[in-house]
């Protein structure tokens, strides 16, 4: 606690090298993810800060290094880029937005580029015609606009781009009007049929001088094109955030936002979802929202008794099942026989391919094939529905530790301890939700047998933890603390193991 | 807005009726709204449509000419780029950033330059060379890929309906 109030004044006193005073406190909040935890809702670290993830260390497989920016500094950095260009390249700084944007703002691979062609390179990018504009088109021929056919028109009246079609300028703002009200900016084009030209930002600025609301708008819409383009920044997908998070590693990791606190997947945006890659964890949701009602009847109601065939329901919440009929013990997650489940309970956490699968018929196939989605899909669900629960036992929790220091039964630090164990099983229990669907589409092999063995070793672990965590109370510390540290370890053996990010 | 899309139809109207295309005659359904034209299309000669007169109306909007005007045909029409209620999907119709499949990125978008009468052209050259890529009637597109005949047969019988002749060839 010192260290961190010391560091508190030098924090606020420089804004401008927020990111200096970060690394000196990097281990602080590498350390100690509560204190994040505690001082999240505090603005007490200044814009731009760098900020991150719990995990200092770099051999942790999901280390990622980010940083949440507002935005002005997306704007300061944006420009930089410009700048940069514009002092390498002959281009205006207009020109030079549309050179960037259409090409990931690599400042670097454009300068070679225009510098190897720079007529193929305009040209590419829409702001040159491919062929030269003959001179007699700018001259005398256009005093009519060909969109509202308006003639004798002064020649002060036309504006055009490079390709040489001049349309006046109360088409021309209305075409920009148009154009943003279907969501276009930085793709307004030449209204010419057959004329891709980009209109450049000072083209489209100067056209809406007078009309401050949709110069306003388009400025907006440029800015969130500019940073949709650029390869290192994401938008905050919290809901109004402002916030936009850079990376320098475009890596299936995750981002926290520090002003609303949302996590998420730092390549597709969606909630984070280790050890499962981006266009798996795709394939599964779009698969839940389309079996999961289907799932949800046929879970809810049928199944049958392994040795009977009997239909039976579920009344009660142990899973330890006697059927009323042939009063035969299973489980009723895995149908096993239960007396295979005192030593190795968690062996029903596996999935077994049915060898013979192949000969069967094919509605036989079928419900086999929804059988298995089933079983990852119960499980990915019980998981969640775990995780939110465990998050009112947090509550609970944070609550208890007030309730015991204000009775003086020891400080706030001695009762810590209990919540750091809520909040990493948390963690170790959304890695693990996530472990179901990466499972679900693992071909059959010994590298499925060792993830499934992992997995389950991880159940087992978490559970544990779990239980711990509920009875705190009776639970010796020294315990639960070495049921963390085992839970975190077999999390973070499985992650190395399986998370190609 | 609409002041100036009043001004741009009055002189397409002009110009259409100076100067009309073959086999195609349009304009206003009544003077008093310039908004709403009727057509009819003349089916382009040596194919299946070919001598049938189809009558189509056009909307326009009153951002006319920066965004397209919409196109539906009045009588019953058996074609990949047809919808069945006789709206008609063209590129030339659409805006270049409507195009979520990207079908169509090669073909002619709606530009404000683009016109009634390149509209109407581009329609008649769709009659006679259907794009199976985007289909609107799934099922036509299926048959002209497929069963080039049986398409012929209905689109010559549609042709007969149109005219108000018998609905089967005599010979």
């Amino acid at each position: 606690m010192a260290s961190h109030e010391s560091q508190m004044p030098s924090q606020e006193n420089s804004d401008q090298d927020d990111s200096d005073v970060d690394d000196d406190n990097f281990d602080y909040y590498g350390e100690d993810q509560f204190e994040v935890a505690m001082y999240e809702n505090r603005d007490d670290r200044p814009a731009g800060t760098s900020y991150r993830n719990a995990d200092a260390d770099p051999i942790d497989p999901e280390y990622f290094e980010y940083s949440c920016l507002q935005i002005c500094d997306v704007e300061r950095l944006l420009n930089e880029c410009v700048e940069a260009l514009c002092h390498a390249i002959p281009v205006t700084p207009a020109l030079a937005k549309v050179l960037l944007h259409n090409h990931k703002w690599d400042v670097a691979s454009l300068i070679r580029r225009y510098k190897l062609n720079c007529h193929l390179l305009l040209v590419e990018t829409h702001i040159k015609p491919p062929k030269p504009v003959a001179p007699s088109s700018t001259g005398q021929r256009f005093t009519s606009c060909p969109v509202c056919v308006r003639s004798n028109l002064a020649y002060s009246e036309l504006r055009g781009l490079a390709c040489g079609d001049q349309f006046c300028r109360s088409c021309w703002v209305m075409h920009c009007a148009s154009q943003l009200a279907q969501g276009a900016s930085t793709a307004i084009e030449c209204m010419e049929a057959k004329c891709s030209l980009l209109c450049p930002e000072d083209f489209v600025l100067k056209l809406l001088g007078d009309r401050p609301d949709l110069r306003a708008k388009y400025q907006h819409f440029v800015f969130q094109d500019h940073v949709k383009s650029h390869p290192e920044l994401r938008f905050c997908p919290g809901a109004d955030c402002p916030t936009v998070i850079r990376s320098k590693s475009l890596q299936a990791k995750r981002a926290v936002c520090k002003t609303c606190s949302t996590s998420f997947c730092f390549r597709c945006g969606i909630d984070y979802h280790a050890p499962t890659a981006c266009a798996t964890i795709k394939r599964w949701m779009i698969k839940c929202a389309d079996d999961s009602e289907t799932a949800n009847y046929i879970s809810a109601h049928t199944k049958d008794c392994p040795n009977c065939h009997a239909c039976i329901e579920k009344n009660g919440g142990c899973n330890h099942m006697q059927c009323a009929k042939c009063k035969h013990h299973f489980c009723w997650m895995c149908f096993g026989d239960w007396k295979t489940h005192g030593s190795e309970y968690y062996e029903c956490s596996r999935y077994k391919e049915n060898p013979t699968v192949a000969q069967e018929a094919v509605h036989v196939k079928a419900r086999r094939a929804l059988e298995k989605y089933l079983h990852y899909y119960e499980r990915f669900e019980n998981h969640s529905k775990s995780l939110k629960l465990e998050e009112e036992l947090r509550g609970k929790i944070k609550q208890k530790i007030d309730d015991k220091v204000n009775n003086h039964q020891g400080t706030w630090i001695d009762w810590q301890y209990l919540h750091d164990a809520a909040t990493l099983l948390t963690k170790c229990r959304y890695t693990l939700q996530y472990t179901y669907p990466y499972a679900y589409y693992m071909e059959p092999g010994p590298r499925k047998e060792l993830f499934e063995y992992q997995q389950a070793q991880l159940e087992k672990e978490i559970e544990e933890l779990s239980w711990k965590v509920e009875r705190a109370e009776t639970t010796d510390r020294g315990d639960l603390e070495n049921q963390m540290n085992v839970a975190e370890k077999k999390r973070l053996t499985l992650l190395q193991d399986f998370f190609d990010k | 807005m609409a002041g100036s899309a009043l001004k741009r139809l009055m002189a397409e109207y002009r110009q259409l009726t100076l100067n009309p295309p073959e086999g195609i005659i349009a304009g206003p359904v009544s003077e008093e709204n310039f908004f709403e034209w009727e057509c009819l299309i003349t089916g382009p000669d040596d194919t299946c449509f070919g001598n049938g007169v189809f009558p189509a109306k056009i909307a326009f909007p009153t951002d006319y000419p920066l965004s397209p005007p919409k196109m539906q045909f009045l009588c019953e029409l058996f074609h990949p780029n047809i919808y069945p209620d006789g709206r008609v999907c063209i590129s030339i119709l659409h805006t270049p950033g409507d195009d979520p499949t990207g079908y169509e990125s090669s073909a002619e978008r709606w530009s404000p330059v683009q016109s009634v009468e390149k509209i109407l052209l581009s329609v008649v050259s769709m009659l006679a060379e259907p794009n199976d890529e985007s289909a609107a009637n799934v099922n036509a597109a299926k048959m002209w890929r497929e069963d080039r005949k049986q398409f012929e047969q209905i689109a010559d019988r549609l042709v007969r309906k149109t005219l108000g002749l018998p609905l089967t060839a005599t010979s």
